[in-house]
C-alpha cells in the first residue's frame, strides 16, 4: 500500500515537472501534460498574439489531413504526429516551447512557467498635468497614486525600453504634494492619466499687456479694464483632452471670482492667458473694483 | 469617399437652387446674441457673412462687409478664410465678439460642423487680430451656446 502511494506521488510530480503553463497576464492560455507544445497549443498562442498586437499575419487551415499556422512569415504542419517547422522536422512528439521565438513571440520562462509577453511600453510622457502612456498589445500596467505619488506599475512581465521587466516594476514616477488623479482616459495603445493638484496659493497677478511666460506653471490673473466680466481660455479638441484639467480649473476660477465681483463670465482663447495652465483674465470697470478684485483674488487663492 | 463628395456637391447645388433658412447672430446694445432668420439663395456661407454686416435697425455687429475670404469644409471641420485688412482696426472687444458672432451663426446653422478654424490672408496665425488665439480649432460644444453668461 505505501508502495503504491510513493508510486502515484511520484507519477504526480513527474507530470507537474513534465507539463507547461503558458499565462498570458494572470490567465493560463495554454496548459499541457507534456513536456512539449502541441498544435492546438501553439496555434491558441499564436492567436492570441496576432490579436493582442494586431498582427494580422496570421493563417490557419488544413490541406487533406494536415494542418497548418502561418504567422511572421513561419509557418508550422501538422499531421499524425509529425511537426514540421518552415521546411524542418521536428524530431520530438511536440514543438519545443523555444519554437515561440522563431515567430517572434518573447516570453520569460520561470518554474516550468511561461510568460508571454504580450505589452509593450512606447512611450511615457509627461504634458503639461497629463501623464501619457503609449504601448503596443495589453495593456499590462495599473496606474496608482497615494499620497501624492503617482506610479506606473508593471501588472505582468511586459517588455519596457528594450528590456523584459518583471510584474511590479516601477515604470514611472511622479510626485507632488497634493497631488492626485482627476481622470484616467484610455484608448487602444494609450492610457492617458490627468492629474489635479488641489487650488494652489501660487499666482502671479499681470495687467493685460504685459508679457505672461506660455509655460507659467503659477495661477494667472491678468487685469484689464472693461464693462465687468472674467475671460477664460475654452478647451480645444485639438489638445485630445490634454487641456481638459487646466479647463476645468479655470473655469472653476472664473465662476468663483465673476460670483463675487457680480461679473459675467466669457469663454474666449485669450493667447496671453498660457495653454494648459490655470488663469483667467479680469476686465474691471474701474480702480476701486481692480482693488476689490486683489482681495477677492488673495481669498480664492488662500 | 467618393458618395461622401458626390452627396456634399448634391448638397452644395441644392443650395444654389433653392432659398435656404439662416439665423444670423446680432447684438443689442447690452451686447446680448438677438438672432434674426432671413432666406438666403445662392452660397450660404456667403450670404451668412452678408448678413452678418449688416444689422436690421436696431441692432449692431462687429462682422466687417468683405470679411470672408475663402471656406472649405474638410470633413466635419470648417476652415474659415479671413480678410487681414477688414480686421485691422479692431478693438479687444471687437475682437471676441467677432469670433462669438461667427461662430455662434456657423453652429447654429450647420449641425455637421464639430469644429472651426480661422485662418487670415490663406496663413496661419497664432492671433485673429492681437489678443485672441487662433492656433487651435474652436469646438461646436462651447459655441452653439452664447459662450458669454
Amino acid at each position: 500500500m505505501k508502495k503504491l502511494m510513493i508510486v502515484i506521488v511520484v507519477l504526480g510530480l513527474s507530470s507537474l515537472a513534465f507539463s507547461i503553463e503558458i499565462f498570458a497576464g494572470n490567465e493560463v492560455l495554454v496548459r499541457t501534460t507534456e513536456f512539449h507544445l502541441g498544435f492546438e497549443d501553439v496555434r491558441k498562442v499564436l492567436s492570441y498574439i496576432s490579436s493582442a498586437f494586431q498582427d494580422d499575419s496570421f493563417k490557419e487551415g488544413t490541406i487533406g489531413s494536415m494542418r497548418y499556422v502561418e504567422f511572421r512569415k513561419h509557418v508550422l504542419l501538422h499531421t499524425d504526429g509529425i511537426y514540421v517547422l518552415d521546411d524542418e522536422r521536428i524530431l520530438a512528439d511536440g514543438v519545443p516551447v523555444d519554437v515561440l521565438k522563431r515567430f517572434g513571440i518573447e516570453y520569460v520562462q520561470n518554474d516550468g512557467k511561461v510568460y508571454i509577453v504580450d505589452c509593450e511600453i512606447l512611450a511615457v510622457k509627461e504634458l503639461e498635468k497629463t501623464v501619457q502612456i503609449d504601448f503596443r498589445g495589453v495593456r499590462r500596467f495599473d496606474v496608482l497614486e497615494d499620497s501624492g505619488t503617482l506610479k506606473i506599475v508593471a501588472a505582468s512581465w511586459l517588455k519596457f525600453k528594450q528590456e523584459t521587466v518583471p510584474p511590479k516594476t516601477i515604470l514611472y514616477r511622479l510626485e507632488e504634494r497634493g497631488m492626485r488623479i482627476a481622470k484616467i482616459a484610455e484608448e487602444p495603445g494609450q492610457v492617458r492619466v490627468m492629474l489635479e493638484t488641489p487650488a494652489r496659493r501660487d499666482y502671479l497677478v499681470k495687467d493685460l499687456g504685459e508679457k505672461v511666460d506660455p509655460h507659467e506653471k503659477r495661477v494667472v490673473f491678468l487685469i484689464g479694464y472693461g464693462d465687468g466680466r472674467v475671460i477664460y481660455r475654452n478647451y480645444t479638441r485639438d489638445l485630445k483632452g490634454l487641456d481638459f484639467v487646466s479647463y476645468s480649473q479655470s473655469k472653476k476660477l472664473a465662476q468663483e471670482i465673476a460670483q463675487s465681483m457680480n461679473y459675467k463670465v466669457e469663454e474666449c482663447p485669450i493667447y496671453d492667458l498660457p495653454l494648459g495652465g490655470v488663469g483667467v483674465l479680469v476686465l474691471v470697470r474701474s480702480e476701486q473694483e481692480r482693488e476689490k478684485l486683489l482681495e477677492i483674488i488673495e481669498k480664492v487663492m488662500q | 469617399m467618393r458618395k461622401i463628395l458626390s452627396i456634399s456637391s448634391a448638397l452644395i447645388a441644392v443650395m444654389f437652387l433653392f432659398a435656404v433658412e439662416v439665423k444670423v447672430c446680432y447684438l443689442n446694445e447690452k451686447l446680448s446674441p438677438v438672432i434674426k432668420t432671413f432666406e438666403v439663395e445662392g452660397d450660404v456661407v456667403t450670404a451668412i457673412f452678408r448678413k452678418l454686416a449688416s444689422p436690421p435697425q436696431g441692432l449692431r455687429t462687429y462682422v466687417p462687409s468683405g470679411v470672408l475670404r475663402a471656406y472649405f469644409f474638410v470633413g466635419n471641420t470648417m476652415i474659415i478664410d479671413l480678410e487681414g485688412n477688414k480686421l485691422k482696426g479692431f478693438s479687444f472687444e471687437g475682437e471676441r465678439y467677432f469670433l462669438h458672432q461667427v461662430l455662434y451663426t456657423i453652429f447654429v446653422n450647420f449641425r455637421n460642423v464639430a469644429s472651426v478654424y480661422f485662418i487670415v490672408d490663406d496663413e496661419r496665425k497664432n492671433v485673429l487680430v492681437r489678443y485672441v488665439d487662433i492656433r487651435f480649432s474652436f469646438p461646436r460644444e462651447v459655441w452653439e451656446k452664447w459662450p458669454i453668461r
